[in-house]
């Protein structure tokens, strides 16, 4: 199973491989080509003087080159991708050669250890007690740090309240990088983050109810010290969303000893964007086994490096995923994933209007700081007289995010007809993120050029 | 409830200190998160009542929002199915690619070329983006418009950019009825293609109640299936008061072909010609130059122009010349283009003569589409490669644009260019820059013939071509003809190339660049012949 050009050119990391990617894919580049049920892998000559290795795992697709670029997948690996999409002949079928069997066996060994270490226990009681009792040490600490820092957030926010957010908005953004490197140093990281993007949200005189916006923003966060300092008294799924919001990670490890949830699993967006210096994907996935859900894969990635997992938009995989722990589970970790393929036709269900609003609704009451809510909407039409709106089929009105970009592509795809439309719902408005157009599905990061 | 959260915000704004109260508890059910408050805290102070409800409300809010209704469901304007074909999946992917912008910008209106020979529309996706880029480059509308398809024309009317793209309701009477200046003009120039008789009159009724600036503006449209019938309007605007009216009907007249103007220029250039044929030595063309410049000469245009390095009284000359069909001397002096250059060549006032033919030739292969207006041209670019740096300087540049743009139409003519061009274009940057030129202005890909007429050009040039110091062509002649090669035959040398030139030369990236664009409009071309 192969992806076609567009979708290996998705997984490019940036504009440039792509290029690089496309340009590479050429017979002339390329020597001892071949491929196997499992793989592909060829030789490229590149500036050096022996040849590059480039090898793809078809399963995931997984890539592996011998060159230096730092780039993942690099443009060796694309390019041998795209080659084999456009010029599938080249390709003899044969045994693999060594270097790359190798490879294969050992992302199989690391595939199956992944496996046992979510399964294994320590042997020695004595050493697993005394580290169990250092963690706790860390762990208290940790929580005296933070808590402390909720009570100097708290006194902030009171301040702010007497003073007046006008007042605060003329004393500048330092006022607000100072709270937040405060929450930075009580090991709450996330919350430096969101104060610093709410003092942002406050100079840019482009967006409307800024005020409003910062305000909610604020109150939310009012709400989540709140949380913490009651914490014991709020329901255990609840607890992990609070600690995870405050800046407790849970191990990727400790994620994948959960039970799984198997099934056909389908991706239906993404979206990459910048949070500060890390870059950030964000995938959904539909699926899993007869009570089918969605899925939230946060992958993140530093400088020009890429993303460790590939999974393009418009394709679906067989495989097992494990939730973190919430009281409204949504992200997740990918433990199994085979038999990769084009999404010909959806199995998500799209839902209407109202019970978008109820299921809303249901996830608020369990996990009041909610920060994204997939859905899948039929039956939309953008408005031509106002296009910030999108209307269903009684004509009710639906607003677009401010930060959505595209709404003449929604017009031109829909050219007065319904569309159907995967995104994230905040309450109040609809971010678009994918539209499924004739049976395919268009990712607007990406498809909308 | 609504209200009452936009009320809370303007209080945070102000600030609990100046607003001189304290906030109350929200409405009920809300009011019960506010009585459970914490025993040893028995008062909530006044800003944690203003956070928490502030957060409670929104919760609220968002948890039971209502999307607004709205007016009566009036039923919505949709786009008409397509009667075009699809796009071709990967071809629509190739374009996604150029769009993303890591490609030369010309690829696009060669994509749209073919995607017009396919009879196919463009995915509803790249609609935007399209318009977008033709918006800013209207050279790309022509290709652009018979391709956005039935989806396109209707977006096309719902964004105040993109008007150029939709089709008229009413054939655009009313844009010239009471438009605005510019869509005026392009209704004009629409109307004329379509009924240029109905346009001239409608242009004719309006004259005299347009100002002097929309005159000037509005004329040149009659170039647009100009013919004998627009004469008897364009003589009366030759008497029009504003300059930029006249010089525009001087302009048209002397264009047409068969016009009483260029008549007119014929009788005052002729008495000044003479063929002067010595016995021993090559024919000559003498000029007398003219003694004045009187009005009526003027109302024609004489003197209109500016010629560089060329007298008042020759310029006077030359603008005569350009008036007159270039046919014209063929009979007078029963000869050959090429012959006739040989004559101007050898006079005295071979500048003014040669300028003057090549203005004619280009007016009139503007309005001639058949091969024949070409003879002048090709006999002009002959004369010009083979001419030293002095008397090329009478030969405007656009002569070679107008050779590059027509260059697939006359194979025969067109080889034996080449073959012009081979003997110069190494020896003299200035050949090979008109040679750069030729490729350039080329609005399609060559046939596979020339295509491997000009690699045997470069093939035998090679020698002279790899030595270093060379690359310079290579950086100005390769990536031309790379977009417009036939990519089949292209492709084909592409072993052959390789081979000749080092890991290390100069060439390795001029080469290499130049066979991946080949390679890609190859792509291109096939890509259309899946099937949909």
């Amino acid at each position: 199973m192969t992806l076609d050009a567009n979708q290996i050119l998705a997984l490019a990391p940036d504009p440039a491989s792509a290029k690089a990617g496309s340009q590479l894919a050429a017979a002339h580049h390329w020597s001892n080509l071949g491929k196997s049920s499992a793989a592909l892998w060829g030789e490229c000559q590149g500036s050096g003087k022996t040849p590059y290795r480039t090898q793809i795992d078809l399963n995931g697709p997984a890539f592996k080159c011998s060159c230096p670029s730092r780039k993942f997948p690099c443009k060796h690996g694309l390019g041998l991708y795209l080659l084999t999409a456009s010029s599938p002949a080249l390709f003899d079928t044969s045994a693999e050669p060594q270097w790359v069997s190798d490879w294969l066996n050992s992302r199989q060994a690391r595939q199956e250890k992944k496996g046992d270490k979510a399964a294994a226990v320590s042997q020695d009681p004595a050493a697993v007690a005394a580290a169990a009792a250092q963690a706790r040490k860390r762990e208290e600490k940790r929580e005296d740090k933070v808590g402390a820092g909720m009570r100097e957030l708290q006194t902030w926010l009171h301040d702010l309240a007497r003073e007046g957010l006008a007042a605060m908005r003329s004393r500048g953004q330092s006022l607000w990088d100072g709270i937040a490197a405060r929450m930075a140093d009580a090991q709450a990281a996330p919350l430096a983050r969101r104060l610093r993007r709410a003092g942002n949200l406050l100079y840019q005189s482009n967006l409307r109810n800024a005020d409003g916006l910062v305000a909610n923003e604020l109150a939310s966060i009012y709400l989540l010290t709140e949380a913490w300092q009651r914490l014991d008294g709020l329901p255990p799924a609840l607890q992990a969303d609070v600690r995870a919001l405050l800046g407790w990670t849970v191990s990727q490890d400790e994620v994948l000893r959960q039970p799984g949830v198997e099934g056909r699993w389908e991706v239906l967006a993404q979206t990459t964007f910048d949070d500060e210096r890390l870059r950030v994907r964000a995938t959904w996935l539909y699926g899993g086994g007869k009570e089918a859900r969605w899925a939230l894969l946060l992958q993140y990635a530093a400088g020009t490096q890429g993303f460790d997992l590939q999974l393009a938009p418009g394709t679906a995989f067989d495989g097992e995923l494990c939730f973190y722990p919430s009281a409204w589970p949504l992200r997740a970790q990918v433990k199994r994933q085979e038999n990769m393929r084009p999404l010909s036709a959806m199995a998500a269900p799209p839902s209407d209007l109202d019970s978008l609003l109820d299921t809303y609704a249901h996830a608020l009451a369990a996990q009041p700081f909610l920060e994204r809510h997939p859905v899948l909407l039929d039956g939309l039409v953008p408005d031509a007289a106002d296009l910030a709106v999108l209307r269903d089929a009684g004509g009710r009105a639906l607003a677009l995010h401010p930060d959505f970009r595209h709404p003449w592509h929604l017009l031109a795809l829909s050219g007065g007809h319904p569309l159907t439309v995967c995104g994230e719902w905040d309450g109040r408005t609809l971010l678009p993120l994918s539209v499924w157009h004739e049976g395919r599905l268009l990712n607007i990061d990406g498809d909308f050029v | 409830m609504n209200d009452d959260l936009r009320q809370r915000q303007q209080l945070l704004k102000i600030g609990t200190a100046r607003a001189g109260r304290a906030p109350a508890p929200p409405a009920a059910p809300l009011d019960a998160l506010f009585q459970q408050a914490p025993a040893d805290q028995p008062q909530l102070e006044a800003e944690a009542t203003l956070w928490r409800s502030l957060g409670a409300l929104d919760l609220w809010e968002r948890s039971g929002f209502l999307p607004p209704t709205g007016a009566a469901a009036q039923t919505p304007d949709t786009a008409a199915p397509e009667h075009l074909r699809a796009c071709p999946p990967r071809a629509e992917a190739i374009l996604a690619m150029l769009l993303r912008g890591a490609h030369p910008v010309g690829l696009q209106s060669e994509w749209l070329r073919l995607l017009q020979r396919h009879g196919g529309h463009l995915p509803a996706r790249l609609l935007p983006r399209m318009f977008d880029v033709a918006t800013r480059q209207p050279a790309l509308r022509a290709q652009l418009l018979p391709v956005i398809g039935e989806r396109g024309q209707w977006l096309a009317r719902l964004h105040a950019d993109w008007t150029w793209a939709a089709a008229p309701a009413d054939e655009g009477k009313a844009a010239w009825d009471t438009g605005m200046p510019e869509q005026r003009l392009a209704a004009l120039r629409a109307w004329r293609a379509r009924d240029p008789q109905a346009a001239r009159n409608a242009l004719a009724a309006a004259w005299t109640s347009e100002t002097p600036e929309q005159r000037a503006a509005l004329l040149p449209a009659l170039s647009v299936n100009l013919g004998l019938a627009d004469e008897a309007f364009l003589e009366a605007a030759l008497d029009d008061r504003r300059k930029e009216v006249r010089s525009a009907a001087q302009r048209l007249l002397a264009s047409l072909p068969g016009s009483a103007l260029g008549q007119r220029m014929l009788a005052r250039l002729l008495p000044l010609l003479r063929v002067e044929k010595p016995w021993l030595g090559k024919a000559r063309l003498d000029l007398s130059l003219p003694e004045a410049c009187d009005a009526a000469m003027r109302r024609d245009g004489v003197g209109a122009s500016a010629h560089p390095a060329i007298g008042e009284k020759a310029g006077w000359v030359v603008d005569m010349l350009a008036a007159i069909d270039p046919r014209t001397w063929l009979r007078q002096f029963e000869s050959t283009p090429h012959a006739c250059l040989a004559m101007a060549d050898a006079s005295e006032f071979r500048a003014a003569l040669i300028r003057g033919w090549t203005l004619a030739a280009l007016r009139q292969a503007q309005l001639d589409t058949s091969p024949d207006a070409m003879a002048w041209p090709y006999a002009l670019a002959r004369y010009w490669i083979e001419a030293n740096v002095v008397q090329r300087e009478a030969v405007p540049d656009a002569l070679f644009d107008l050779i590059g743009a027509r260059f697939s139409e006359d194979p025969d003519a067109s080889t034996a260019l080449l073959d012009v061009f081979q003997a110069h274009w190494l020896k003299e940057g200035e050949v090979a820059q008109q040679l750069h030129r030729v490729l350039n202005t080329a609005p399609d890909t060559w046939s596979a013939a020339l295509t491997r007429r000009f690699l045997l050009l470069l093939q035998t040039s090679r020698p002279t071509l790899l030595q270093p110091g060379q690359p310079w062509i290579a950086r100005l002649v390769l990536p031309a003809f790379a977009r417009v090669a036939d990519p089949a035959s292209a492709a084909a040398t592409e072993a052959q190339w390789r081979a000749s030139v080092g890991d290390s030369s100069d060439w390795r990236t001029p080469i290499d660049n130049f066979f991946d664009l080949v390679r890609l409009r190859h792509e291109m071309i096939l890509s259309f012949q899946e099937p949909a």
